[in-house]
């Protein structure tokens, strides 16, 4: 008796769920693909951010809906883009990063597309001859510290990466886990580049003794652990040479000066890259192809320093006034052979988690 | 002859205030052999309980040798209770169920080798010493229960069903075997049973208990041959 | 003439239990032994050819020597913690009756249904940032990990124990005590060593649960804690070494399997030793000391059990200092710029949708596996019993990791593509909690006595029939059991899902895991929010069952 009246409930339960969940996908399939208005699907990494302006401005020129599908981290996100490659989840990936490349081309998972504005890209950035993967941000990724901290500390911030081993560094550094950050992989390029192979995992075993912390995350690291963005204890941080530009717009206070400040020179920073590409497998070819035009458009590419806090790929987009001030790009980044990060990298990872963690 | 067993105006309720037992008087001298007789639920267990030291009355007393035993708990009475289930330890094979209770009492290692092996004997289960307790027969089973209980030479040998849990045939062998070796051993015994042959058969006194209060007490020929009321000469099928 | 009736074919009678046993068979097959074989592969064969080149990496390496080391050090400390604390409970528990006991047992009972990210998330409402607990605040991962393991095992560990422990209070107790034995002896020659395969057996297998811990450890422990489980899924997730992960796939299948046969034998050993079931004769508390020690317990179960999950929900209502449902409402909106792909709350409903085919997938499918196993017991041969009753345990041997992770790399392609499937969740689930139904409702399913089903056929029924009106029935409490486990384990279920869910149907456990890895108040608040939801489900879902099934030593 009572097991048929739990059957009942079970059943009850299980067909009203059916039906809710039925209802609700024939009304988002209605909103998102009857012939009217269609949608794009772009997969990226959870850091990514487009404002409401551009987004509106996409859908009324191609009426179509936007879709953002945030998936973790960088290479989270990546990883799990390539291990549904035979059944998509998007239509367009944005956010595969330099450092990746490799991985990402490897996969063959991305359609072959010139965007429009392609040739107003700077042609150190085109990565692919193929244009497989477009680029479509760059931003140097290096050492930012809290200007306000060291003044009130009485102490010198870094000037390089050599700074960070001294002892009257000690425990004031956060970095970021280069298996699961892309700015925590780019550090570590940048190390490599400049102590080489050989010397990098005895710097880095040096700044562990230094009490160096080490976040999962660039957000983790950068809104829970930086001093001037955070109530951590750390004033130095791996971030980008944008993120003062960011600190200053983001200000509740007027500013004329930025509060934190970046470490550009002598190799310490890297430049990374990011770059978008249409998904093999996508049933939507011509609106992803209409979708690549618009990132690279001057609309687009022009909210990415606001929203993302990095420079857009397109020489022609304006930048911001707090960016032309405040925000920095290194003359000489740390540079690393492309081919050289494509076979050593995984290596290069495991050689690090293993000494580190 | 003094009394060994003495029960004074035992009773005991329920938690819902309905009588177990009821004004239960009884006097046994050394080396009787009672049966008690009742149905289901007529409080025979519960008797034996009590006497046990299992449960407690809700007042009288209960006597052994001019001892009060309200006070002592079960394990210092060195009675002997055989229960209905047997209850043989699972863990333990024949040979150390057999011994528990010679350990108990502190028995050295010769002593309750050779005790062990006299109640093998006396129950017919030479060669069992090994044996696990699941890989035994009903009656196997209650050969040892007996064996274990009689080990320690109890003063007081009480039985709670001892066949009930057997099939007939079983039960018609096993009694013969039961009242043999009750009636060779010298002490006072108890056999509850809601059989009136088994009763006649174990004791030379019987008293028939129904709903908690003794109906009538004597030898066995006296209750046939005259049963105190009607229900007693139901219950005996006289 | 003669030649005719010859020729005639004798029908073979295939008993339809035998064929029963092709459900469970094809299920395994399909979703089980195919995506191991594609693990199997691919951590041995890179592009056609054997390459052990990662054996070394594994062996090799210091650090994955370590995470092996971790992972069966902390699980062995966690389960002697959790005995710890769950002895004296269990001793009050199975030889007290008190007036708020039926209360006491169902609170302890609740973090064990309760998903691991939930008790994730409990814990870091409790000790974490923000803390709860009159202000102490335990930021060290092992600590935290600990006490999560503690607190989830501990109400399985208490159930198994107290079963055992008070089914011992019968009649054996008194045999001894009436032979001589004082209170004190009578645990020590009777007590313990019948409780002694019980407790082994509680603790074998919150060692495995703990072995395989993996929502726990992820969330509370940071980058610099990792058990074999969890490296499985940072190197397939994170680092995209595959070869890698399959390899550490067997592996944490080779110890979980052997572990899993150790508790097996423990189990028949306890069962053998279990004396009859019967009416625990209970006292009530007399002197001061049993019943200071009787509210110690009960005091130390609400601290264990419950204020956790009072802080969840207290984090989950306060919002700038204030009462608010800001967090809850947040849940039922879709920002355009979320982590999510729709609204949060559509999660809920996903996961009881996913929880409620799973338990109907598991459920048949561990029913016709129980009935395939009683039927080789007792018309085959015992040897068929022997081969199939661990093969149909095996998904339970196998981390959740590495079944989700198995299914993404060999059910995505032709013969078998079900990547886009809504069915994959569910069979997952049910794939994680066959194993449970099957032991659930077989020890049932056993003791229905042969006798019973043989008078039934001789009284004319089909077995179809006797399955209906005779199993059935008297299986249904153990049937009710096997169901809510089934369900529970969808719901909280999170180390297969993680692999295997797509954005449009995210599950709690996901959302959670979600939103407690992005910073933020709004972020924690709505992770506390949809936890309080999934708990307070739960705990009246369980609730409900239980008063459904009789107060009664369940075999685990």
């Amino acid at each position: 008796m009572r097991l048929k009246f739990f059957l009942i409930i079970i059943c009850l339960i299980l067909i009203s769920l059916f039906a809710c969940s039925n209802e609700e996908q024939n009304q988002d399939e209605a909103q998102r693909s009857t012939p009217e208005i269609p949608s794009i699907t772009i997969m990226t990494h959870d850091s990514f951010s487009v404002s409401k302006k551009v987004v509106s401005l996409f859908e009324a020129k191609f009426h179509a809906k936007m879709v953002i599908l945030k998936s973790g981290d960088a290479g989270e996100a990546l990883n799990k883009a390539i291990l549904s490659k035979n059944n998509p989840l998007a239509d367009i990936f944005y956010g595969v990063d330099n450092t990746f490349l490799s991985r990402a081309l490897g996969a063959q998972m991305f359609v072959a597309y010139a965007p429009s504005n392609l040739d107003s890209v700077d042609t150190l950035l085109k990565l692919d001859p193929e244009n497989r993967l477009v680029p479509v941000d760059f931003g140097d990724v290096c050492l930012n510290y809290d200007i306000k901290w060291f003044k009130d500390n009485n102490k010198l911030p870094p000037a390089m990466l050599e700074d960070l081993i001294k002892p009257e560094f000690k425990g004031l550094t956060v970095v970021e886990n280069p298996a699961t950050s892309s700015p925590g992989l780019a550090f570590l390029l940048a190390t490599i580049s400049r102590f080489g192979q050989e010397g990098y995992i005895d710097y880095w075993q040096k700044l562990k003794a230094n009490e160096v912390l080490i976040t999962n995350g660039w957000k983790e690291a950068y809104w829970g652990k930086f001093t001037a963005a955070s109530e951590g204890d750390k004033p130095i941080v791996v971030s980008y040479a944008s993120s003062p530009a960011a600190e200053v717009f983001f200000s509740e206070t007027k500013l004329t000066q930025a509060p934190t400040g970046v470490v550009v020179e002598n190799g310490s920073a890297f430049r990374q890259i990011e770059f978008a590409g249409i998904l093999k497998g996508s049933s939507k070819l011509t609106l992803a192809k209409k979708t690549m035009d618009f990132i690279l458009s001057k609309e687009f590419q022009e909210d990415i320093p606001l929203q993302m806090f990095v420079f857009p790929a397109n020489k022609e987009a304006a930048l911001p006034e707090v960016f032309k001030k405040h925000a920095r790009i290194t003359k000489e980044p740390a540079i690393l052979d492309p081919l050289l990060i494509d076979t050593k990298r995984d290596t290069w990872i495991r050689e690090w988690t293993e000494k580190l963690l | 002859m003094e009394n060994e067993l003495v029960l004074e105006q035992i009773n005991k309720k329920f938690d819902d205030g309905s009588l177990i037992l009821e004004d239960i008087n009884l006097r046994l001298q050394q080396g009787t052999k009672l049966s008690v007789l009742g149905p289901s639920g007529s409080g025979k267990t519960t008797l034996l309980r009590l006497i046990a030291g299992l449960e407690n009355p809700d007042s009288g007393a209960i006597l052994f040798k001019g001892q009060p035993m309200n006070d002592i708990p079960p394990h210092k009475r060195n009675f002997g209770l055989m229960f209905q289930e047997f209850a043989l330890f699972p863990h333990l094979n024949v040979f150390n169920n057999i011994a528990f209770g010679l350990k108990m009492k502190g028995k050295s290692k010769a002593e309750i080798n050779s005790h062990v092996n006299e109640m093998l004997l006396l129950t017919g289960l030479e060669g069992f010493q090994t044996r696990h307790i699941d890989d035994l027969s009903g009656g196997e089973r209650q050969r040892v229960a007996l064996a274990r209980t009689l080990a320690p030479q109890p003063n007081l040998l009480m039985l709670d069903e001892p066949l009930s849990s057997l099939d007939r045939v079983l039960r018609k062998r096993l009694l013969i075997d039961l009242t043999d070796i009750i009636s060779r051993l010298n002490i006072t015994t108890i056999f509850v049973t809601h059989d009136h042959e088994e009763a006649f058969a174990a004791g030379n006194m019987v008293i028939v208990m129904n709903q908690g209060r003794i109906e009538q007490k004597g030898s066995p020929d006296e209750l046939v041959q005259t049963p105190k009321n009607q229900w007693v000469k139901e219950f005996l099928g006289c | 003439m003669d030649r005719k009736i010859t020729l005639i074919k004798k029908r073979t009678y295939i008993h339809p239990y035998a064929l029963a046993g092709l459900v469970p068979a094809c299920f395994l097959l399909f979703f089980y032994f195919y995506p191991l074989s594609g693990i199997f592969l691919k951590s041995f064969f890179q592009n056609g050819k054997i390459d052990l080149f990662f054996l070394d990496q594994v062996f090799a390496s210091t650090r994955m020597i370590k995470i092996i080391w971790f992972t069966f050090w902390q699980a062995g400390l966690s389960t002697l913690l959790t005995l710890i604390c769950a002895l004296p409970c269990a001793f009050v528990l199975s030889h007290y009756s008190f007036k708020s006991k039926k209360i006491i047992k169902l609170l302890a009972s609740i973090p064990f249904v309760l998903p691991a990210v939930v008790v994730a998330a409990a814990l870091q409402a409790c000790f974490g940032k923000n803390g709860f607990f009159f202000g102490v605040k335990i930021e060290h991962p092992l600590v935290l990990i600990f006490m999560a393991h503690v607190f989830y095992n501990f109400s399985i560990m208490l159930r198994i124990i107290t079963g055992f422990w008070s089914s011992l209070q019968g009649r054996i107790r008194e045999a001894a005590m009436v032979l001589g034995a004082s209170p004190v002896q009578v645990f020590l020659t009777i007590t313990l060593p019948l409780l002694k395969p019980a407790i082994f057996a509680a603790s074998i297998l919150v060692f495995i649960f703990c072995f395989s811990s993996f929502g726990i450890i992820l969330i509370l422990g940071g980058p610099s804690f990792s058990t074999i489980e969890v490296e499985i899924y940072r190197q397939a997730a994170h680092l995209f070494n595959l070869p890698l992960a399959s390899f550490l796939s067997l592996i944490q299948i080779g110890f979980t399997f052997a572990l899993m046969w150790i508790y097996t034998s423990f189990t028949k050993r306890a069962a053998r030793f279990a004396p009859d079931a019967e009416k625990a004769n209970l006292k009530k508390a007399v002197f001061l000391w049993e019943k200071m020690m009787i509210a110690g317990v009960i005091i130390f179960i609400l601290l264990l059990c419950v204020v956790p999950l009072m802080a969840l929900v207290m984090k989950s209502l306060v919002y700038k200092g204030q009462v608010s449902l800001i967090f809850y409402k947040a849940l039922f909106e879709n920002v355009s710029d979320s982590i999510f792909y729709i609204p949060p709350f559509h999660a809920i409903k996903y996961s009881f949708l996913f929880a409620g085919t799973a338990l109907v997938i598991a459920v048949i499918t561990g029913v016709c596996a129980a009935l395939f196993i009683r039927f080789c017991d007792r018309k085959i041969d015992n040897r068929w019993t022997s081969f199939f009753d661990p093969i149909f345990m095996l998904p339970l041997s196998t981390s959740a990791v590495t079944l989700g992770f198995g299914i993404i790399i060999t059910l995505d392609k032709p013969p078998l593509n079900l990547r886009t499937s809504i069915f994959l969740i569910p069979i997952a689930h049910a794939l994680v909690g066959f194993p449970f139904v099957v032991r659930a409702i077989l020890p049932a399913i056993r003791s229905i006595p042969e006798h019973l089903t043989d008078a039934s056929s001789l009284l004319g029924a089909s077995p179809l029939k006797i399955f209906r009106y005779i199993d059935l029935p008297l299986m249904s409490k153990s049937l009710v059991a096997a169901a809510i486990f089934a369900f529970t384990i969808s719901l909280g279920e999170f180390g297969a899902t993680i692999f295997t869910a797509r954005p449009e149907t995210p599950t709690i456990p996901i959302a959670i895991y979600r939103f407690l890895g992005q910073p933020g108040a709004m972020n924690y608040g709505q992770a506390m929010a949809i936890s309080a939801i999934l708990m307070v489900v739960t705990a009246i879902g369980f609730v409900v069952i239980e008063n459904f099934r009789k107060e009664n030593s369940e075999g685990f």
